[in-house]
């Protein structure tokens, strides 16, 4: 079984309580929801949730979408360590993507995801630190969605995801942008997928752009 | 609503759970979850309902009969359709709405009890549209009374069968599914995913047949040789439009017999070109160059006795193939340089896989074929029971990691070039294979490449029941063969002396 891995890493720190954990929760669901209804996807992309806040750990551990039962329930508590995070993502890559061996097919790269509502509560240097120690050989695409309006976050996240435009803020005050949000996550996650195509060992894949981001602009009047 | 109306009539609505239940089947009782009366009430299933024919037909005009037809259409599908007919006349079909758990039949009823039950959500193993789906739920309830059962939806394509504690059937549509089952204490919702068939959800969408045509055949039948090229685009191009990257060259001339095959890199945008000009190109030269040097060929195979390993080691015999083989290919590269050139791309946009490969008959006694690899795919000579790969695929760690023909690195070392020229020699006829990585992947899975059973599989389902290879077209068509998770394009390319 030839694997392509989704990671989502889920902020549940404490403000994260109340209508934003649920509007993830929702979000989630829609993101495989909508993996499920993409052929190639539904036959080969398996979702890891992996939930942080003073530490990580697995909600649910790397499974093939068509077997994904539910969302996990989250328990929200603590503060938002996004080196908790990138440590334990990490190492879910080493344990998980099993490479090609001789005539055995191995999985794809993965695809992740990270989302928070607010500024990580690590020190500047470790969380520096973790940035460097992502093995990013085995990643494709790593985009990020926040809801914090403290303009630290975007510098923040575009560090540990690379490149700025995959950083998108939300309003948190409307859960359609979540769900916009998660559609665009997932047909980014089917995009890595197809992207992983002949390719010369240890390059990087020429990743070109992901699909177009949905609308998030409450004011316009295409928002509907 | 209210759930517990129905308690009214459950007094002792007990069910065996299938393995020596020892309560009667209580019809009655049975009838209040809206299971149909019946001789044999075993073996019916719960079925889905929101409404009964009393209070429906207050003022709702003819949609009786709308509901009549379209329930006694869907019961086919349906275990024991026939003596349930009656009871399905009362399914509503046209709402999506998920239905409370109601009986307003029964509204008139006082609650026997306001206690608030408690509920379990229990997650059940998904299911498939179009395939049977069994799940037991007898850990979960059993020898209970049951109160009332509510389904998602009406579609009645997955029931729960309280005789047997199981969720069954075979799902049409994909959606979330789940059954509620009432008891005394607490309510057990029973939840899944029923996943599309992954195979209705491809979509076939042409490229630019100007550009590329989507499938490609040809044919060169000769009283010694017949020989075939087919070339499939695979799903994942055809699910998004994208036009078909690989590509071959067949051409037979003085009595040998020319393929190549490229693949062209699914990283590069241009590779649908890249492999196309790589081939054409490439191909030309080959045919040239080998011409140019077929009696020399057959001079020095006979001086080393046709012996295999002596071949192997003949200095100059292999000095003549590394003028051929690798000369073409670095030929259809330049050409590809051209074209980058030209069209201010760099080269690595027509990144490309090559497999060049020829057969000629050495003498009365031997066959020979020789062929040159850059990249996945492979080469193979059959001849009776004896299997010769005629190279073997470039991979790396990961999916896709290949080499490709048009990397820098490739044509800057010569030894690694000699050691990409394979040669073999049968003492009879032969059959001799070239493929992409499409049919390497789908078709071998996890199997070797080694294993000449399923060479021999796959060579009777491209020939027909005297041996001779089926018309092209036909051989083109059988590609589209489905294999889960393997939807690349599909080439290969077929010698096959007679």
């Amino acid at each position: 079984m030839r694997r392509a891995p989704v990671y989502l890493l889920i902020d549940t720190s404490g403000s994260m309580a109340g209508e934003s954990i649920i509007a993830v929760q929702n979000g989630i669901k829609t993101c495989i929801d909508t993996l499920r209804s993409d052929p190639e996807s539904l036959e080969k992309a398996h979702v890891s949730i992996v939930t942080f806040s003073d530490t990580a750990s697995v909600a649910m551990p790397l499974t093939s979408v068509q077997e994904i039962p539910t969302v996990p329930d989250f328990t929200i508590h603590g503060c938002t360590s996004y080196v908790a995070a990138l440590d334990k993502l990490n190492e879910l890559l080493e344990q998980d993507i099993v490479p090609n061996r001789g005539e055995e097919k191995g999985d794809y790269k993965a695809f992740v995801m990270i989302f928070t509502d607010g500024m990580p509560t690590d020190k500047e240097s470790e969380l520096q630190e973790a940035i460097n120690r992502l093995n990013r050989k085995k990643i494709t695409y790593f985009v990020a969605g926040t809801t914090s309006s403290d303009e630290r976050v975007i510098p923040t996240l575009s560090k540990i995801t690379g490149k700025n435009e995959y950083v998108i803020f939300l309003s948190s005050a409307d859960p359609r942008s979540f769900q916009r949000f998660f559609q665009w996550v997932s047909q980014s996650a089917s995009r890595s997928i197809g992207v992983q195509g002949d390719h010369r060992p240890g390059d990087d894949i020429p990743l070109g752009e992901l699909p177009p981001l949905p609308n998030f602009n409450p004011d316009d009047e295409l928002f509907l | 609503m209210n759930k517990e109306s129905d308690l009214s009539s459950c007094t002792d609505s007990c069910f065996p759970s299938g393995e020596g239940g020892s309560c009667p089947a209580p019809t009655q009782d049975m009838e209040s979850v809206n299971v149909p009366e019946n001789e044999s009430p075993s073996i019916e299933p719960v079925m889905p309902k929101d409404e009964n024919p009393e209070t429906k037909a207050e003022g709702e005009g003819n949609r009786d009969w709308e509901d009549g037809k379209k329930s006694g259409e869907e019961n086919i599908s349906i275990e024991n359709g026939s003596s349930s007919t009656e009871m399905n006349n009362e399914v509503p079909q046209e709402t999506d709405e998920v239905p409370l758990a109601t009986d307003p039949g029964s509204q008139t009823d006082i609650p026997i009890t306001s206690v608030e039950k408690s509920r379990e959500e229990i997650p059940i193993a998904n299911a498939k549209c179009g395939t049977e789906y069994l799940f037991d739920v007898d850990a979960f309830i059993r020898q209970e009374c049951l109160i009332s059962v509510t389904y998602s939806d009406n579609q009645g394509d997955l029931l729960f069968y309280p005789e047997e504690m199981v969720v069954k059937g075979i799902p049409l549509t994909s959606r979330d599914w789940w059954v509620e089952v009432e008891l005394p204490d607490r309510i057990c919702k029973f939840f899944c995913y029923v996943n599309a068939d992954p195979r209705t959800l491809w979509k076939d969408i042409p490229s630019d047949q100007k550009v590329k045509t989507d499938k490609d055949y040809k044919a060169i039948l000769s009283p010694q040789v017949d020989m075939v090229g087919v070339s499939y685009r695979g799903r994942s191009h055809a699910n998004k439009g994208t036009y078909r990257d690989d590509d071959f060259y067949i051409h037979s001339m003085d009595g040998i017999f020319f393929s190549v095959v490229a693949d062209g890199a699914g990283s590069a945008e241009l590779s649908s070109t890249g492999s196309k000009v790589f081939c054409q190109s490439a191909g030309q030269e080959f045919v040239r160059l080998l011409i140019e040097r077929k009696k020399r060929i057959l001079d020095m195979l006979q001086e080393a006795q046709f012996n295999l390993t002596a071949c192997r080691q003949h200095h100059s015999l292999i000095k003549c193939l590394y003028e051929i083989l690798p000369a073409a290919a670095y030929h259809g590269c330049k050409q590809l340089e051209k074209l980058a050139a030209d069209s201010q791309m760099p080269l690595k946009k027509y990144n490309t896989t090559a497999l060049l490969t020829f057969s000629m008959q050495a003498s009365e006694m031997w066959w020979f074929c020789a062929s040159f690899q850059v990249g996945d795919g492979i080469t193979v000579a059959i001849a009776d029971d004896n299997l010769y790969a005629l190279g073997s695929p470039d991979g790396g760690a990961f999916p896709g990691e290949t080499l490709f023909v048009t990397s820098d690195s490739i044509f800057g070392n010569v030894a690694e070039l000699v050691n990409r020229i394979k040669i073999y020699l049968c003492p009879v006829k032969p059959i001799i294979i070239s493929m992409t990585d499409g049919i390497t992947d789908s078709y071998f899975k996890d199997k070797s490449l080694a294993d000449l059973q399923i060479w021999k599989q796959l060579i009777s389902e491209i020939c027909n029941e005297k041996g001779n290879l089926l018309p092209a077209a036909e051989i083109c068509e059988w590609l589209d063969y489905y294999t889960v998770q393997e939807h690349d394009d599909k080439t290969m390319t077929i010698i096959k002396y007679k």
